[in-house]
């Protein structure tokens, strides 16, 4: 179990962290990866922060980020709602 | 006679269904992702041009260094301590003709070996990458064999210290801005004088002027300076690992 923790952050959350726009900007990395960086939540998340603290904020992209992570949001939401009835119902 | 080499031999021996290169990638990912955000990605908005590959070699024997230090921090706080805190193995092997002295010197052996392995591997990739401006380098595979001897002996020491799992965000507090602040990302001329010792006091800093030294091929009486630190330090944690370590399982 502890080991499964470990492995997402190493795996998942330590790539997101890096390459998201956090450190540098999208726009250095290859073209053919930006497609990927754009759908993680991540850099919805920087992208959205960015652009308001430096005044930069367009309506239509941050509408855009704030329904991405509110989507997400539902979706883990219901996703742990059903596997929590599972474990604690069953 | 000794038996410390029968500890190597029994990870060993867990470990032989393992896969390797499992292990191997385990420790070469967080560093080459780090190489590639910063030393690339932050490299192109500070240098322009053909200056990148000197910041990315800049760059690339801090990760080195920090990546020995985490394997071996790694090895000994999670892996030993799970054992001689809640698998209670040593307790079982002192029983055996095994003495204490042996455990300490086979679990800092082993734990040197993985680390000392992985950033090997590590050196590879960067010389792979060609971030690796010297045949000094070669002397880069022992620095991190150093390295990693003096943290797993520390991590050792840290580690009979260590009683519950939030002790370990403890060590975390220490490891992480080590990390950032250790001249991994910059050199040690960015911060104010009187704040250039505090730094230089770092285990992760010596370790860090070492490795840099030797690849970069500029070695000094700093990179002289760094071995001895790391010995002692080596030295000083087998000691009090050793000392603990009797006071743990024989009483």
């Amino acid at each position: 179990m502890w080991s499964r923790v470990g492995r997402i952050y190493k795996w998942v959350v330590m790539p997101l962290y890096l390459f998201s726009g956090t450190f540098f900007a999208v726009a250095q990395l290859p073209e053919a990866l930006r497609p990927i960086v754009y759908v993680t939540p991540l850099w919805h998340g920087v992208d959205l922060c960015r652009s308001l603290s430096l005044g930069t904020a367009t309506w239509g992209g941050s509408l855009g980020h704030v329904a991405y992570l509110t989507a997400m949001g539902t979706a883990g939401y219901l996703l742990a709602r059903r596997t929590y009835r599972r474990h604690l119902h069953a | 006679m000794s038996s410390a080499h029968l500890i190597v031999v029994r990870h060993l021996w867990v470990l032989r269904r393992g896969r390797p290169w499992g292990l191997l990638v385990e420790g070469i990912f967080e560093p080459f992702l780090y190489l590639l955000s910063i030393g690339v990605g932050v490299g192109q908005l500070v240098v322009a041009g053909p200056e990148l590959t000197r910041y990315a070699a800049f760059v690339a024997p801090g990760l080195l260094a920090t990546s020995a230090m985490n394997s071996a921090v790694n090895e000994t706080t999670n892996s030993f301590w799970w054992r001689v805190r809640f698998e209670k193995l040593y307790d079982a092997i002192v029983t055996t003709p095994m003495r204490v002295s042996d455990i300490a010197a086979g679990e800092i052996a082993a734990s040197t070996l993985r680390s000392g392995l992985s950033s090997t591997c590590f050196l590879l990739v960067i010389t792979a990458l060609g971030m690796v401006r010297s045949w000094w380098a070669l002397l880069a595979v022992p620095a991190a064999v150093l390295v990693a001897f003096a943290f797993s002996a520390a991590g050792l020491a840290v580690a009979t210290l260590m009683r519950d799992v939030h002790h370990q965000q403890y060590l975390q507090l220490c490891m992480l801005p080590m990390f950032l602040f250790a001249t991994t990302f910059f050199p040690l001329s960015v911060y104010p004088a009187p704040l250039q010792p505090v730094v230089a006091a770092l285990p992760l800093y010596q370790s860090i002027e070492l490795v840099r030294g030797l690849t970069t091929g500029t070695p000094d009486s700093g990179t002289l300076a760094a071995v001895a630190y790391l010995v002692a330090m080596g030295a000083l944690g087998w000691w009090l690992a050793h000392r603990r370590l009797g006071r743990m399982l024989l009483t």
